[in-house]
């Protein structure tokens, strides 16, 4: 049930509802109620009232001085002995409270193209403006009529959307305020996703053989059974700083990309590897990967970018996928390092020609593994709303987890493959979440 | 993990697990469990058995009489409140008599697509074949080693089943009281009743024509004087077929027939005369539909549930209806577009105000849906025509129980169509799994 509040300088704790909301919501006969606004919750006597049918007045003690704009369509819902006014969704950003301007907080508007479907209060804020003690925070509420960020002192919200990484501290803040209603909160390497993932009967056929590159033996190992491995920083992206190994039974051939430009370098034995790898490379961040062979189109490698996300009900959905295909002659797919996009499916369409079945076939088994994936993070403990997931596909078109980017994986993928429409979806995906997450989903 | 089925020659009621499955599952060796096959359930004792590598689970004999397993297809096990499901089991009400299921088996290889993602029973039934005394129905079980793909079986009731065909009212019951919620697009309705229970939410009723079943020369006025005009509608008519246009001049009443070319004028004695011809029709508030160079449009909105369990849009079809029809429900004349494709060409929408209008759109489906379940039942296929009118507001026309798949074909996208025959199959396994 939709309302309006104003905050009404009263001694008591209290709140009045229209007497219409007593009866819908069931609440007929009660003296007093728990109110759950954003992180507060307290008791609080219970009126009626005549007046304009959507307005509640809250006394102004109850949210303890924080203020709640008069300009947002709140919802109302009493369930499990709760009334639960919201939602309340923060979106906790980099920086100081101070530093954050209208120019500075405009490109966060993004996120909230769908405001529409989410409605009530949305606030922005930065680390130093939370106050544990108050369960409040400092930052700047969205104006949907005006379309601008608004200043002020606000309950702490339900549900926080996190979109800068967090220290340890701040973890603890939130989990005291909120639990776990915050998302997109860790960030882990290549090595840890080889360690969380191969246990997992149904990921491990596709994952590349991993191990660690400061055991030579082990590296030695993948070497013979694949003869073509790749070198990789544990926590890189964007395929900066990956070489590839391979022999081909005299020599070994050492491939990688400095500014654009492809280098090889001839080893002629294990040796002369074991010792360009211990003088040049810092081994004890990086992780070795059996090579695939993944499928090119024109000598550009193609892998695809899966785009994750919870939805409005708290379930993961595949909103699309974006193919990426490298540079002419890279061993990598990255955009940045020079190579382009397109839509997933028109790929797999391209790859299928005479069989469209088939393609929809692959789609899926894609969407389903990208979902695996995720289930198996949250399993680890990790909360998470959105997800980028790399998935190649070999020349046997066997499917492959190349990477996946969870830090702040990029929305602007969609627009490389000029689907704005999938840009939109996605972007505005974590609110919707999160509105789920603050008990106000399925709406 | 898959697992497949094997005999065990013992008298008592028994399933042997592998003892990593029941450690996994936690369920104890000679715990006393519910054993789920479809709706068929039996208590069974567990024994262990060392796993030797292969996902087996062994049923006895009686045990396999009594749940019909079928041991040719691989399983997916689910253990939950001390029930073990082993299924999937799931029906498809495809055609109505055996000999048209029969003639059409390979037509319906195309709701078995994902079916590497559903695994165990999934089949194909029609009425006759349901034998209530026995609760058990013979249907088509796909089964991909088989030369046609189809395998006749004996099965038992399933955990699921998707309606896509007449059935006697009986027959209706029978399932609706043993299959429950999993019995799905179970209950049809009419545009009367369509109003009639959507109606009373405020919400919803502000996207819905106003409709009335008391057909009157009273309430023809009414409405010719809210409205300026006012259909006259068969309840049960699709395809924009037994729709009349009305409007008044004077003391004449103007009548027109959708695709027919004739303008009648008629007095009151007369159209009184011709209500009462049509006392079973409907009389409902014209929505004044934002044309197109001419052409009238609306919005065929795919509404399913998926493998999720909840509803989503799997994808929205504009018509851009012939010209000299008074709606645009016309399927072999005018052209089809892709709805957000649409929006912007109807309206001169950019990408971003497109996305926000196919939201909306969605929103609003997604609302008289859910209401819909929640007064009539389970349903989780839905097509919904929409129109847009000239103030740009959306309205929901009707929402179809048994819609046309082929939508996404006259848009030629592949995928959408797949999707759409996807879809229900993904949700059967949702609830034959447990799902709610």
């Amino acid at each position: 049930m939709k309302c309006t509040i104003q905050l009404i300088p009263t001694p008591s704790t209290s709140i009045s509802l229209p007497m219409k909301a007593i009866e819908t919501l069931g609440l007929t006969g009660r003296q007093s109620i728990t109110v759950n606004i954003g992180a507060l919750q307290k008791k609080a006597d219970l009126t009626s009232h005549d007046d304009q049918e959507r307005c509640i007045y809250i006394s102004s003690d109850l949210v303890k001085g924080t203020s709640l704009p008069e300009w947002i369509e709140y919802k109302m819902k009493f369930q499990d002995n709760v009334l639960l006014i919201g939602p309340i969704i923060g979106m906790l950003v980099r920086g100081k409270f101070s530093e954050m301007n209208q120019q500075r907080i405009k490109i966060y508007k993004n996120y909230l193209i769908d405001y529409k479907h989410v409605n009530g209060l949305i606030i922005l804020f930065t680390a130093d403006g939370i106050d544990v003690k108050n369960k409040q925070v400092q930052g700047f509420a969205y104006n949907p009529r005006e379309h601008v960020w608004v200043k002020g002192v606000f309950p702490f919200p339900s549900a926080v959307f996190l979109r800068r990484t967090i220290k340890e501290s701040i973890r603890k803040t939130l989990q005291k305020l909120i639990a776990d209603h915050f998302f997109n909160s860790h960030i882990f390497n290549k090595w840890e996703m080889w360690q969380w993932f191969s246990g997992n009967h149904q990921l491990r056929k596709h994952l590349p053989e991993t191990v660690l590159a400061q055991n030579m033996e082990d590296v030695k190992r993948l070497m013979l059974v694949y003869r073509k491995i790749f070198i990789k920083p544990r926590a890189g992206m964007q395929g900066t700083g990956i070489y590839q190994l391979s022999y081909d039974g005299q020599e070994y051939k050492l491939s990688y990309r400095i500014k654009g430009r492809n280098i090889t370098t001839i080893l002629r034995n294990w040796e002369a590897v074991q010792k360009y790898f211990q003088t040049e490379l810092n081994l004890e961040r990086c992780i070795v990967q059996q090579k695939i062979s993944l499928l090119r189109n024109n000598n550009r490698v193609m892998d695809i970018r899966v785009l994750a996300a919870k939805n409005h009900n708290g379930v993961w959905t595949v909103p699309g996928m974006v193919t990426k295909f490298g540079e002419v002659d890279s061993i990598v797919s990255n955009i940045s390092s020079g190579g382009s996009a397109e839509k997933g499916w028109l790929s797999l369409m391209e790859l299928y020609k005479e069989d469209p079945k088939m393609a929809f076939k692959k789609y899926m088994e894609i969407e389903k593994i990208a979902i695996l994936c995720c289930e198996a993070l949250e399993k680890r403990g990790l909360h998470l709303g959105y997800v980028g997931i790399d998935i190649g596909i070999d020349e046997d078109h066997h499917l492959w987890i190349i990477e996946i980017n969870n830090r702040s994986p990029d929305m602007t993928i969609a627009l490389d493959a000029a689907d704005l429409q999938l840009y939109y979806q996605i972007k505005t995906a974590p609110i919707h979440y999160a509105k789920w997450l603050a008990g106000f989903g399925g709406e | 993990m898959l697992y497949k089925i094997y005999f065990h020659h013992i008298a008592d009621d028994t399933i042997f697990l592998p003892d990593t499955t029941a450690a996994f599952l936690g369920i104890e060796q000679n715990q006393t469990i519910t054993v789920s096959f479809g709706k068929r359930k039996l208590p069974a004792v567990v024994k262990t058995v060392p796993f030797n590598n292969e996902y087996r689970i062994g049923v006895s004999e009686n045990a396999k009489k009594e749940l019909l397993i079928d041991p040719d297809v691989n399983y997916e096990v689910m253990y939950a409140n001390n029930e073990l499901i082993i299924g999937p089991v799931i029906g498809l009400l495809l055609a109505k008599s055996e000999e048209r299921l029969a003639k059409y088996l390979h037509h319906y290889l195309i709701y078995t697509m994902l079916y590497e993602q559903i695994n165990g029973i999934l089949f194909v039934f029609c009425e006759q074949q349901i034998d209530f005394t026995e609760e058990k129905i013979t249907g088509y079980v796909y089964d991909p080693a088989s030369p046609t793909s189809w395998r006749k079986a004996v099965l038992p009731f399933p955990g699921a089943v998707f309606r896509r065909v007449e059935l006697g009212r009986k027959t209706l019951k029978g399932l609706q009281e043993r299959i429950g919620p999993g019995f799905f697009n179970a209950q049809y309705f009419d545009k009367w009743q369509f109003w009639n229970w959507l109606s009373p939410f405020e919400e919803l009723r502000e996207h819905l024509a106003e409709t009335t079943n008391k057909v009157n020369v009273n309430n023809l006025n009414i409405f010719l004087e809210k409205y300026n005009g006012v259909y006259l509608k068969s309840r049960n008519g699709s395809r924009g077929q037994g729709i009349y246009y009305i409007e008044k001049q004077g003391n004449q009443y103007i009548i027109l027939e959708n695709y027919k070319n004739d303008i009648r004028t008629l007095s009151s004695e007369q159209m009184a005369k011709f209500l009462r011809r049509h006392s079973f029709f409907l009389l409902q508030q014209p929505i004044r539909l934002h044309a197109f160079e001419e052409r009238m449009v609306d919005y065929r909105v795919i509404l399913q549930k998926d493998r999720t369990g909840q509803w989503q849009c799997t994808g929205m079809i504009a018509r851009f209806g012939k010209s000299n029809a008074i709606t645009s429900n016309f399927k072999a004349s005018g052209y089809a577009m892709e709805g957000r494709q649409a929006l912007m060409t109807q309206f001169g929408y950019d990408e971003l105000t497109a996305f926000k209008k196919y939201q909306e759109i969605i929103s609003i489906c997604t609302k008289m849906a859910c209401k819909a379940d929640e007064i009539a039942g389970a349903y989780a296929d839905f097509g919904i025509d929409v129109g847009i009118d000239e103030d740009y507001k959306v309205w929901v026309i009707e929402m179809n129980k048994r819609p046309d798949h082929d939508f996404p074909l006259m848009i030629k996208d592949r995928k959408m169509y797949y999707s759409v025959k996807s879809n229900p199959v993904l949700y059967a396994k949702y609830i034959a799994m447990g799902g709610k």
